[in-house]
């Protein structure tokens, strides 16, 4: 992990690719299982995400020197449930459709627990521009992968890319959409390949290309 | 009660800053939220009962419903806000009855957790052919092609379930809120 | 039938299986042990033997379809299984044991006549690449690829697998329709069912390769004598099946039918032979597999009878095969003097 040493760049580099939360921390499954058969959706989960891990960081941040050690879950939580609800009530205000579909979801970050190993690992040891620059590499981390999914799930699964169609119509007439890539199933697999090919890629550059 | 202080005192300050920003956010939103709401409800209202120009809410039943009146203030229709349990969750959809409450006009499905790309087929065109069925008798689904005359609808293939519990619902509804529409006229 | 590893041979030597270090506490056996004169390859291509007359009905039924569907399948069995062995260094010496080319054809038995090739060869890769390669190839997957590979497409393409295509002999004596409905499909839906004799001989409409009763017996008895499939799991299957059926169409004749109906209708007679049969996914102990096989049997018929699906024989085996280290468990012998308390 790339915390406390190199430039905040680094750190924010370390959140989109060495360090990415769902692809290398596999953390965060839940939305990245449960809201993926979308790209509109993930792209929406991924900015509260970013939103709320900002928030969060910041905050902690500059309360670090204040926050005493044994109430510090606390006020994550605390920190974390206001933005959250914030988030919550924007979308429900600004974009209806979606969070309709989102449901129960955006509640859930909440519980999302990226943000709260954020604060527990950066924000609360490391200054305001680092822990923003390390928000930022997260919740980038965290859309770019939700997005990956999203976009294979959405053009199989329905044969089209934030609802705009990207296969022929007789795709979906015909009923030669994967249907399995928007249910629940469609999720672990695409994940399971993405994951697999992220490791690949790590292990060549662990040794080198050579593998 | 130092030692408390001392080590709380930032909780404490952090939650009522926070409550502060919460009730605050709410304010400015909330009216939008409810617009949003009821938005839906009135989109699917338009479109089970064609061409009312004014409606008033009622209850009967327990259920809310919408009598919608034209400019002589003559009853075209009635919507039925109706929830019934899903294969997921919840489905609470409005159905379109006629004046006498014989015959359904519509149907529209507005809030449901149906699988994705199977059982939430009911919030498309599949719920048209509701439309034009007998309301004074039982609607029956059946696999494969239907028979409207004998008041049929054909299930979604591979969303039997969600299928029937859309039938039951209207069927619900129907049966407990039809016979009493002709009344309140 | 499908997918085996060095088979043993059935009766004596249950425990031939190759069972890795961490799942040494499964391994069965007793001695002496045999060195069998049997390989995989040659299980293989008796299995391959057994469904010839198979293969024949289906392309007497379905003409071009049968070989375009078998072909589709088995290209992607065996290009998924190079692939595998290319990304794990492996030398491509799985090919030629025969095992994806069973699974292949297992497949594309199970599958309407009317699915598009492509489809048919995404539920080969899935076979191979799901639930044999990611396991760690052959021997070592828990469940049984072919029926793997069919599970995936019964979900991906759900109205592609439950549409399917009138026989050609049946379109010229004259049935007016491009698809029909399956015996069992009938049957559940309280429609006309064809003739006892069409149906075990197996001209109805169905999958590919598994609608005729009759040349599933014979391969399978085929199997049974060349001491290539076990006897055990055909009868358990057998046998829950007709028990099972007959207790249903005495307690209500009128909705439920009878015995000779599931024993001869859709994938039975071939899932039991040859499907139930696999080396890999049942257990290895006799006793055992004669639970796996009568399992297998009651699952059919309870989803058959009470299920939404009109056809149970892929989750039932698939059911059957996560039950498999349970059964072994329980089967398993107990030493001459008692079980010894582990040090």
């Amino acid at each position: 992990m790339a915390d406390g040493n190199g430039s905040n760049f680094d750190q924010f580099a370390a959140g989109v690719f060495s360090n990415n939360p769902v692809l290398v921390q596999l953390l965060g499954m839940c939305p990245t299982l449960a809201v993926t058969n979308s790209v509109e959706n993930a792209l929406v989960m991924g900015a509260a995400v970013t939103f709320v891990v900002v928030m969060s960081n910041l905050i902690t941040s500059l309360l670090r020197n204040l926050i005493q050690p044994h109430v510090r879950i606390l006020i994550f939580t605390l920190t974390i449930a206001t933005f959250v609800t914030i988030a919550d009530m924007a979308l429900r205000a600004y974009m209806f459709d979606v969070s309709k579909k989102l449901g129960a979801f955006v509640p859930l970050i909440i519980v999302n627990c990226i943000i709260i190993c954020r604060a527990e690992v950066v924000a609360i040891k490391c200054s305001v521009s680092r822990s923003l620059a390390d928000a930022f590499g997260m919740g980038l981390g965290f859309t770019m992968a939700l997005t990956i999914l999203g976009i294979v799930r959405e053009i199989l699964g329905a044969g089209t890319l934030l609802k705009q169609p990207v296969l022929p119509a007789a795709f979906v007439e015909n009923g030669h959409n994967w249907v399995i890539m928007i249910l629940p199933p469609g999720a672990f697999l695409t994940l399971g390949v993405v994951v697999g090919v992220v490791n690949h890629l790590r292990s060549r550059k662990a040794t080198g290309g050579v593998a | 009660m130092r030692k408390f202080v001392a080590e709380s005192w930032l909780v404490l300050v952090l939650g009522v800053v926070f409550a502060c920003l919460l009730a605050g956010t709410q304010t400015q939103l909330s009216a939008k939220i409810q617009a949003n709401q009821a938005k839906a409800l009135e989109n699917a209202i338009a479109e089970v009962v064609p061409g009312f120009d004014e409606k008033e809410q009622l209850e009967i039943d327990g259920n809310r419903v919408f009598k919608c009146v034209d400019g002589s203030g003559q009853v075209v229709g009635w919507a039925v806000d109706a929830t019934g349990s899903g294969f997921i969750d919840k489905i609470r959809l409005v159905v379109g009855l006629s004046p006498d409450g014989a015959t359904i006009t519509g149907l529209k499905v507005i809030e449901d957790l149906e699988t994705p790309g199977l059982g939430n087929k009911i919030e498309g065109e599949w719920a048209d052919q509701y439309e034009t069925l007998d309301a004074t008798r039982p609607i029956v689904r059946v696999k494969g092609e239907r028979h409207a005359a004998d008041n049929e609808i054909s299930a979604i293939t591979g969303a039997t379930y969600s299928s029937d519990y859309v039938t039951d619902i209207v069927n619900d509804v129907t049966r407990r809120i039809g016979p009493k529409l002709a009344e309140q006229q | 039938m499908s997918d085996a590893e060095i088979p043993p041979l059935p009766e004596a030597t249950p425990a031939a299986k190759p069972v890795p270090e961490s799942r040494s506490e499964f391994l069965v056996t007793s001695a002496p042990h045999l060195a069998a004169g049997v390989s995989t390859r040659r299980v293989m291509f008796e299995v391959v033997l057994a469904m010839v007359p198979l293969f024949v009905f289906a392309v007497y039924m379905h003409h071009a379809r049968a070989v375009v569907l078998t072909a589709a399948t088995l290209a992607g069995c065996l290009l998924t299984e190079v692939l595998a062995n290319a990304i794990r260094g492996r030398s491509q010496a799985s090919l030629s044991d025969g095992s994806a080319v069973v699974t292949g054809v297992i497949l594309a038995f199970s599958l309407p006549p009317s699915l598009p090739p492509y489809m048919a060869f995404i539920g080969g890769v899935v076979a191979i690449a799901l639930a044999k390669a990611v396991f760690g190839g052959l021997g070592q997957n828990l469940f049984n690829p072919a029926m793997v590979g069919r599970a995936f497409l019964m979900v991906c393409f759900p109205a592609a697998m439950v549409t399917w295509a009138v026989p050609v002999p049946l379109q010229e004596i004259g049935v007016d329709a491009t698809t029909m409905a399956t015996p069992l499909y009938a049957a559940a839906r309280n429609e006309a069912i064809p003739a006892m004799s069409d149906l075990f001989v197996g001209t109805v409409g169905g999958s590919l390769g598994e609608t005729s009763a009759l040349l599933a017996l014979i391969g399978g008895l085929y199997l049974v004598m060349r001491r290539i499939a076990d006897w055990r799991q055909p009868l358990g299957v057998l046998a829950a099946v007709a028990i099972f059926a007959a207790i249903a169409h005495r307690v209500n004749p009128a909705e439920y039918e009878g015995p000779l109906f599931h024993l001869s209708s859709g994938a039975l007679m071939f899932g039991a032979f040859f499907i139930a049969t696999d080396y890999v996914g049942a257990p290895i102990t006799p006793r055992g597999r004669l639970i796996f096989g009568f399992g297998v049997g009651v699952l059919v018929m309870v989803i058959r009878v009470f299920g939404a699906y009109p056809e149970g024989v892929m989750f039932a085996i698939l059911i059957m095969n996560a039950l498999t280290p349970l059964i072994e468990r329980w089967t398993t012998p107990v030493p001459f003097g008692g079980h010894v308390a582990a040090a």
